[in-house]
Formats: structure tokens, C-alpha cells, sequence
């Protein structure tokens, strides 16, 4: 077992976001997640590296548990240090080069030599096809670009497990392709991968494993061929139904407007 | 009444720049006392402990509310009474000494009020990505935070540094030499005969260093962020 969440119960206030999410990954499965916009994605991997801690529960990858409730900073620091995270945003340090980025985690965390940190990060980068822009700051390039030197800097770390939050959503729609590309070659290296995306098509080409999430819990989960093409809860079908519309855009499927609860419109009516 | 004579202008000038060096030392070391102080409240404001975060705003407020004259004048004629009654001897403390201290705490509740609002202003997301690499959150704001808050802080601590500059020219209300101090000490050298032509060298003298200050500023500023955004 990779990473082990047991009974996550995350709260905003008094909103509450995960309820009691239970989930087992083997080493070097590629774990697809998909759910509504508010359904506790975002949340449920920044649990996992203690971005927002659970409120109960315990989270274990390779053979470090933490305790949600009960943590100690240097417990956390491990488990971050087993993990790493691509953004949405992308999230480059914005004062560092693109080389200087990836670096970074090698030089601060790992304790690497500069000149070996810096042969790895070349290495790195020229893997996700920019080794033209190694001394360029991010913002001197495309969300493309950007987000595949942020997949090198969570990779470069070796860690038990990468956490993808949405890694296209915020791209212009040509740029997807080839960010989803260089996601795509890092699965088939054997790394285990928890992915949040809307790209459905990514999902069955790449997953080993769907996942299906909606209010806080996992409404269904299997491979691809089942979920995807047979989903066996009408949350599911009806979701997916709403994703594969072309008139849809996925990032805003709200599946609360027009899911209502029965008791309410017998109440309406 | 005397006939106004601008050669006078010019030979003030050398005069009052005699007490550049004495400006200069009250402005470098209330510089470096006002932005450890300004830091201090500003790590309070930012604390997440409530009465920090009160204490701070109650320090700043103040602080920014009462005219440094007037804590001048606190400061340099209260404080000594005040602490002669607990047999503190305050005799032996310079002039020079008391100015630093009032222009430091002046000027320290801007300071960390530039500090507060740059280290808000870094996108809360360069934190999260430098955490889940596996960063401390001390290395993290070393290596990610900080960099970029002081290219954000910069424009505003050359008007600090500038707003603290001017208030130098306060010194001489207690006696200090500094150039305004000495300006009038040169005006009334000539029974005030040309008074009104020193004060114009003085004032273009701080203009001019004002001036100075504020190119330095944006080359400052664009040697900091060149080629990126912060
Ligand atoms: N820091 C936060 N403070 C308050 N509410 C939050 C916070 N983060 C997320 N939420 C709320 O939690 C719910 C789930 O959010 P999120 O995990 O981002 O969903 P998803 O990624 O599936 O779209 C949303 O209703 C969101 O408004
Ligand atoms: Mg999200």
C-alpha cells in the first residue's frame, strides 16, 4: 500500500466538506478523481499533504502515518516530504528561474549539492521538453510551460506519490494536450499518481482507477472500463452525462442546481 | 529689512552640508532601529494571537497619530522625570541618542505597516507550493516569501526612508546639529542677515537629496524584479 486515508472528516466553519472519505492506493497506481466543482476534491488532497489538515482521521503514505488530529510539525514535514503537489495555478515561485524552481526542493529539502541539483533539474526539465528555457522566470512563459516545469519540480523530488490538483483547468484549451502529454509518459514510469481533472478522455486512457466524488464522500470507484462506460450510481451517470455534453463546460457543473432532493419538490409541489 | 542676496544661497550651502554626516548617522540609525521595531509589530500583526494582533494595531495607531514633534518633546522632556523617580540617572544619554529614539518609533509604525501589507500581497499559493515540496515554513519564508515581499515593500521604504529623511531636520528643536540645526546656527552667526537665503540652501539641499533618493528607489526597484513580476 502507497498511501491509506482512513475516515477523512475535513469541516470549513460549519460546513462540511469531506464526510468520512476511506481510500487505499497501491504503489504505482494512477488514481483519476471526478466530481462536481465543491465536491471536496481540492480538499481531499490538501489532506493528504497537510495543506489543510482533516479534522479526524489519518493519513499514511509509504509507512509514515499521521494522525489528522494529532500531529506534530515534524510528522507533517515527513509526509510532505514523501508527497508533492502540481496546482491548478501552477504556483511557480515567482522570485525563482524556472531551474531555480525545480532546484529549489533538492537544495533546501534534500540537501543536495548546487552543481547535483543542478544536473538533476537540467535533466528534469529537458524530460518535460524545456531545456530551451531553463533561465527564463515563470512568467515569461505560457501556462503550458509553466505547468509542466511545476510536474518537474514535484518530480524531481522522487516522491511516494504526486497530487494533481486540476493541472489543465487553467490552461488556454491548445495547451492542454501537451501538459496531459507529459502527465500521460510520467504514469507509465510506474509513479503512483492522484489525479482531480475533468479530461474524461485522460481518465480512460491513463487511470487504473476511477474515482467518483460528490458532497464530501466516494459515491463509486473501479477502473475506468466500469466507471466510465457502466457507472452504476445515478450521481455518476448523471455526471458523466453533463461532462460528455460538448455544450458543457466541466469546470462548472454544479450538480446541486439541478439535483434536488425529492422530499423538497414533493414539499414545492 | 535687507535686500535679498542669492550669492548668500550658495555660500550656505558648504556651511549646513558640515552637518551632512551628523544627518546621515540620525538618519541610518533610525533607519535600522525603525525597521526592527517595525518588524517586531508587524510579526505581531500577522500572529495569530489576539492580543499580539491588538497590541500591534494599538502601537501603530498611536504611533502614526501623535506629530513627532510632540514625542519629541514627551520623549526628551518627560521620559527623564519619569525615570528619575525609579532612580534611573538619564543625564548621561546624548541629545543625538534621544532624536534616534523618537524618529525610530515614528517612523517603525510605517515600517510595519510596509511589511504587513508586502507579506500579505504574496500570492498565498507560493507559500503552499514551497510547503508541499517539503520546506519548514521558516525556510519557506526565507527562501520564497521574503524575496518577494521586499521587491513589493520597496517603492514604500524609499518614501519611508524619504518621509524619515525630512524629519531629521527636527533634531535641531532639542539642540542637535544636524543640518537644519545647523542652518540656524550659521543664520544666527550673522544675526539672522540672511536668513532667508539660508533657508533656501537648506531646503534645496533636502530637495535635492530627496531627488536622489527617489531615482535610487526605482533603480532599486528594477534591479530587484528584473525579468519577473514581483
Ligand atoms: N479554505 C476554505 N475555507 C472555507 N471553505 C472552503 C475552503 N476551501 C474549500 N472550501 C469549501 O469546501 C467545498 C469543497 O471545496 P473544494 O475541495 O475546493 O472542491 P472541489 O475541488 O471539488 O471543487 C466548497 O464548498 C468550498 O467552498
Ligand atoms: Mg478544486
Amino acid at each position: 500500500m502507497m498511501v491509506s486515508l482512513k475516515n477523512i472528516k475535513k469541516s470549513f466553519g460549519s460546513q462540511q466538506v469531506l464526510n468520512g472519505v476511506d481510500l487505499d492506493i497501491d504503489v504505482g497506481e494512477v488514481v483519476v478523481i471526478l466530481g462536481p466543482s465543491g465536491s471536496g476534491k481540492t480538499t481531499l488532497l490538501r489532506t493528504i499533504n497537510f495543506l489543510d489538515p482533516g479534522d479526524e482521521g489519518s493519513v499514511t503514505v509509504g509507512e509514515h502515518t499521521v494522525n489528522c488530529k494529532k500531529h506534530t510539525r515534524p510528522e507533517v514535514l515527513g509526509l510532505r516530504r514523501r508527497t508533492a503537489m502540481v496546482f491548478q495555478n501552477y504556483n511557480l515561485f515567482a522570485n525563482k528561474t524556472i531551474l531555480e524552481n525545480v532546484m529549489e526542493g533538492l537544495i533546501t529539502v534534500k540537501r543536495r549539492p548546487k552543481p547535483v541539483a543542478e544536473e538533476i533539474s537540467r535533466k528534469m526539465l529537458t524530460r518535460v521538453g524545456l531545456s530551451e528555457r531553463f533561465d527564463y522566470y515563470p512568467s515569461a512563459l505560457s501556462g503550458g510551460q509553466q505547468q509542466r516545469a511545476g510536474i518537474a519540480r514535484a518530480l524531481v523530488l522522487e516522491p511516494d506519490v504526486i497530487l494533481f490538483d486540476e493541472p489543465t483547468s487553467a490552461l488556454d484549451p491548445e495547451l492542454v494536450g501537451e501538459v496531459l502529454q507529459t502527465i500521460k509518459g510520467i504514469a507509465e514510469t510506474g509513479i503512483t499518481m492522484i489525479v482531480v481533472t475533468h479530461e474524461i478522455a485522460f481518465a480512460k486512457e491513463v487511470a487504473s482507477r476511477v474515482i467518483y466524488m460528490q458532497d464530501g464522500v466516494i459515491v463509486e470507484q473501479g477502473p475506468p472500463s466500469e466507471i466510465l462506460v457502466h457507472p452504476q450510481d445515478p450521481r455518476t451517470q448523471r455526471f458523466l452525462r453533463r461532462i460528455t455534453d460538448p455544450n458543457q463546460d466541466p469546470k462548472h457543473i454544479d450538480m446541486k442546481q439541478d439535483d434536488p432532493q425529492p422530499e423538497q419538490v414533493v414539499e414545492a409541489g | 529689512m535687507n535686500t535679498f542676496q542669492p550669492i548668500e544661497i550658495l555660500r550656505a550651502i558648504p556651511k549646513i552640508l558640515q552637518a551632512f554626516p551628523m544627518t546621515m548617522l540620525i538618519l541610518l540609525s533610525s533607519l535600522l532601529f525603525s525597521l526592527l521595531i517595525g518588524a517586531a509589530f508587524a510579526m505581531m500583526s500577522l500572529s495569530h494571537k489576539k492580543v499580539l494582533n491588538v497590541i500591534s494595531k494599538g502601537y501603530v495607531s498611536f504611533m502614526r497619530g501623535i506629530p513627532t514633534l510632540i514625542l519629541i518633546f514627551l520623549i526628551y522632556l518627560g521620559l527623564p522625570q519619569v525615570l528619575k523617580r525609579i532612580g534611573i540617572d538619564m543625564s548621561g544619554v546624548s541629545l543625538t541618542a534621544y532624536i534616534i529614539a523618537c524618529l525610530s518609533l515614528s517612523v517603525s509604525a510605517n515600517m510595519s505597516e510596509m511589511m504587513r501589507s508586502a507579506y500579505l500581497a504574496v500570492d498565498k499559493g507560493q507559500r503552499e507550493a514551497a510547503l508541499s515540496v517539503g520546506m519548514s515554513p521558516a525556510v519557506a519564508f526565507f527562501r520564497v516569501i521574503l524575496p518577494q515581499a521586499v521587491g513589493i515593500a520597496i517603492p514604500t521604504l524609499g518614501n519611508n526612508i524619504i518621509m524619515l529623511f525630512k524629519e531629521t531636520s527636527l533634531a535641531f528643536t532639542i539642540g542637535v546639529l544636524d543640518m537644519m540645526g545647523k542652518a540656524r546656527a550659521v543664520s544666527s552667526a550673522n544675526y539672522g542677515a540672511t536668513k532667508l537665503e539660508i533657508y533656501i540652501a537648506a531646503g534645496l539641499i533636502f530637495w535635492a537629496f530627496c531627488f536622489l533618493m527617489e531615482k535610487g528607489t526605482r533603480l532599486a526597484e528594477k534591479a530587484y524584479t528584473k525579468g519577473r513580476r514581483t
